[in-house]
């Protein structure tokens, strides 16, 4: 089984993003992924990112998705969180 | 000749119009660094306890530091301190922009201001045609009631120097607002402290610097390498990518959401309460973008210049609304309307106002309406609303002019409250009368709970002699202390650091610094700056946070959920981690004499 998730990318994470510059994806992904799993599947450094939310609630990296989550990722800052 | 200075103080009495010169002593230099280091030095010295800050009595100085004008990138602030009249403490701001620069050229590391002038006056500070500076005190009556915007092209052009730099107040400023600031180059406010409002007092409206001069510094080699180390590790952070693009708004969609930002006057959640917090951040902000400035030498260039082309809120030129701004119009008072808080933010920029307490005084106004403590025939007919933009920028207009409702609220929350009283002090959210910045420290106990109530603590501000004034761990950070000091943008720490910090303060001043030492210099600091309170019969007690910031009651829901701070046990814990006793506040006998450089603070405080 799989399930289709939505992921935006907040402020700067874009410019690491490919193509570079989009902000919005569709990800299939395995059942039972995580946050962790999206991000790997973008290919976004994973120190570039710094906190998610998972449909507009901050969310831990570990949370597991489900079929039309909308998944924002926001990107490391020294400051926020 | 003093590597890193320009070697002289420059003191003006304006009620007798005497301007005197004295050279920076090299020991004070060596020991207090500069900026607000230098004018704690100098204020303690020479004013006494009880001064009224409006009063002829308070000192006011415009201090700037050594890394400025030598080259060093990110090196650019200056700061103004004074006794504040919103706090009654220690008080001091800064801001970025051209100002330390040219007045250090000019010839002067700090002016020093005392006394009140008959009537409006300017200063005007040169270099010289002899090339050493110059000094007059013009009058100011023809600029007296102009914005920060109109004052400064009056300058430029009745001066004939299109490259001068000036420390201006608004309106707000001369009406004694006491959350009035000066405005350099438009919108660089250094906003907290309320000391516009001692400007005001004085009838200065500007202190108005252009400089040629160079300043000397040490190893003029080492500086260029250090300037390209930091460069290259400026370059390979992500937090200086993100201010290239954004500035600090890049940060504020997320602090929100992470529960880091205040939300609805300290009461609510970003996540429930303005989950499209993505309106009022980053791209949101930066669409409206039509140029980006920087201030001199910095390769970060996190300002820059927004147009709104129309509707109700069209501008045609604003500085660009930075997070604290986005925090304090937007989140604080649920106004989700980018186009509005970028005329809140040029409203204040023009009137001279600090837009961290503007915003807060509004949430405690809109949180007395609706909960039925005010009224329309309290606000002018504004409908008081959280979220009504309209509302909120037309009474951000009566505050700046000191109009009507607005009158009441131009002395920040506290005064405001006292003077409605009805129960509506429960929302007025202040330290010792400032508002706090928009970082909450409940968030440090989330997410660093190893550390402890004392990083919390740091985070919460309340130890800082500036109440409220800091945003981030740098009141609890010795060694920032120094960066700041030395005149170091607090976006630079990603060039300049701890050992590399202490690497270029050697290199331009020629003093050895270790990191050791630029920690022993920001406690000799921290306590000159507590010796100027403790004067004023100030106790930490004086400095306690209201119960919305440390959670008492906590919030029900989000992020922080559930999370307290143990003031008590952290107040003593980071007292004593200062060396500073537990209950009063003071500095060890001990302490003082080890750290040198404060023999008149053990004299006040233990006798000789």
């Amino acid at each position: 089984m799989a399930i289709v998730i939505k992921v935006r990318l907040n402020a700067i994470l874009q410019d690491y993003s490919c193509p570079r510059g989009q902000s919005a994806f569709q990800v299939t992904l395995p059942d039972n992924s995580d946050i962790e799993d999206a991000i790997r599947k973008l290919a976004l450094p994973r120190d570039k990112v710094g906190l998610a939310a998972v449909n507009l609630r901050h969310a831990a990296f570990s949370q597991r998705l489900q079929e039309g989550d909308e998944v924002l990722l926001f990107p490391r800052l020294p400051f926020g969180g | 000749m003093l590597n890193g200075y320009a070697g002289k103080l420059l003191f003006v009495d304006l009620s007798s119009g005497k301007i005197e010169e004295r050279e920076l002593e090299k020991e004070v230099a060596r020991d207090f660094v500069g900026a607000y280091g230098i004018g704690a030095k100098i204020l303690y010295d020479a004013q006494p306890a009880g001064v009224d800050p409006l009063g002829p009595d308070n000192v006011l100085g415009f201090t700037t530091g050594p890394l400025v004008a030598t080259g060093i990138i990110y090196g650019v602030r200056y700061q103004v301190v004074g006794k504040s009249p919103l706090t009654g403490t220690w008080g001091d701001a800064s801001s970025g922009g051209d100002f330390a620069r040219q007045l250090k050229r000019a010839g002067y590391d700090a002016v020093f201001v005392r006394g009140i002038s008959e009537k409006p006056v300017y200063l005007w500070i040169r270099t010289g045609p002899d090339g050493n500076p110059a000094v007059e005190i013009r009058d100011a009556g023809h600029l007296w009631g102009l914005t920060t915007w109109e004052t400064e092209d009056r300058l430029r052009e009745e001066l004939s120097e299109p490259g001068l730099a000036a420390s201006i107040i608004g309106p707000a400023g001369e009406k004694l607002s006491l959350i009035a600031c000066p405005i350099v180059d438009k919108g660089n406010a250094a906003g907290r402290s309320g000391l516009g409002a001692v400007m005001g007092s004085k009838r200065l409206k500007a202190v108005v610097a252009r400089g040629t001069g160079q300043v000397p510094v040490a190893d003029r080699e080492r500086v260029r390498e250090l300037v390209r180390e930091g460069n290259e590790a400026a370059k390979a952070s992500p937090w200086a990518e993100s201010l290239s693009k954004y500035g600090t708004s890049g940060g504020t969609a997320r602090s929100i959401l992470s529960g880091d930002c205040p939300v609805k006057n300290w009461g609510g959640v970003g996540e429930e309460d303005l989950p499209q917090a993505e309106r009022i951040s980053d791209d949101s902000v930066i669409k409206y973008l039509v140029d980006y400035v920087t201030c001199p030498g910095c390769p970060a260039h996190c300002n820059g210049i927004v147009k709104v082309e129309d509707g109700p809120y069209a501008i045609d030129w604003a500085q660009k609304p930075e997070y604290e701004t986005l925090g304090a119009f937007g989140a604080m008072l649920l106004n989700d309307n980018m186009e509005s808080i970028i005329t809140l933010n040029a409203i204040c920029d023009q009137y001279g106002m600090d837009t961290i307490s503007a915003g807060a005084t509004i949430a405690w106004a809109i949180e007395s309406y609706e909960n039925g403590l005010l009224t329309k025939e309290d606000t002018d007919g504004l409908e008081l609303t959280w979220g009504n933009h309209d509302a909120i920028v037309a009474l951000m207009d009566k505050m700046a002019k000191r109009e009507g409702f607005g009158d009441l609220l131009a002395d920040g929350s506290q005064r405001a409250a006292a003077r409605v009283g009805r129960g509506t002090e429960a929302f007025a959210v202040h330290v010792h009368g400032q508002e706090p910045p928009m970082h909450d420290p409940k968030l440090a106990m989330v997410r660093e709970p190893r550390r402890g109530p004392r990083l919390s603590l740091g985070l919460a501000y309340q130890t800082d002699a500036a109440p409220a004034r800091h945003t981030g761990p740098q009141s609890t950070n010795l060694e920032s202390k120094t960066s700041s000091a030395a005149g170091l943008c607090g976006m630079g720490g990603s060039a300049f650091r701890g050992e590399k910090m202490a690497e270029v303060l050697t290199a331009v001043t020629g003093n050895t610094y270790t990191l050791e030492e630029l920690e022993r210099v920001g406690h000799r600091i921290a306590c000159m700056r507590q010796a100027f309170n403790l004067r004023e019969g100030l106790t930490p007690e004086d400095f306690r946070m209201p119960g919305r910031v440390i959670g008492n009651p906590p919030l029900q829901s989000g992020p922080l959920a559930g999370v307290s701070l143990d003031m008590d046990t952290a107040v003593i814990e980071y007292l004593t981690s200062r060396r500073w006793d537990p209950e009063t506040g003071k500095p060890s006998r001990e302490l003082l004499e080890e750290l040198g450089g404060l023999d008149e603070v053990i004299a006040d405080l233990y006798g000789r």
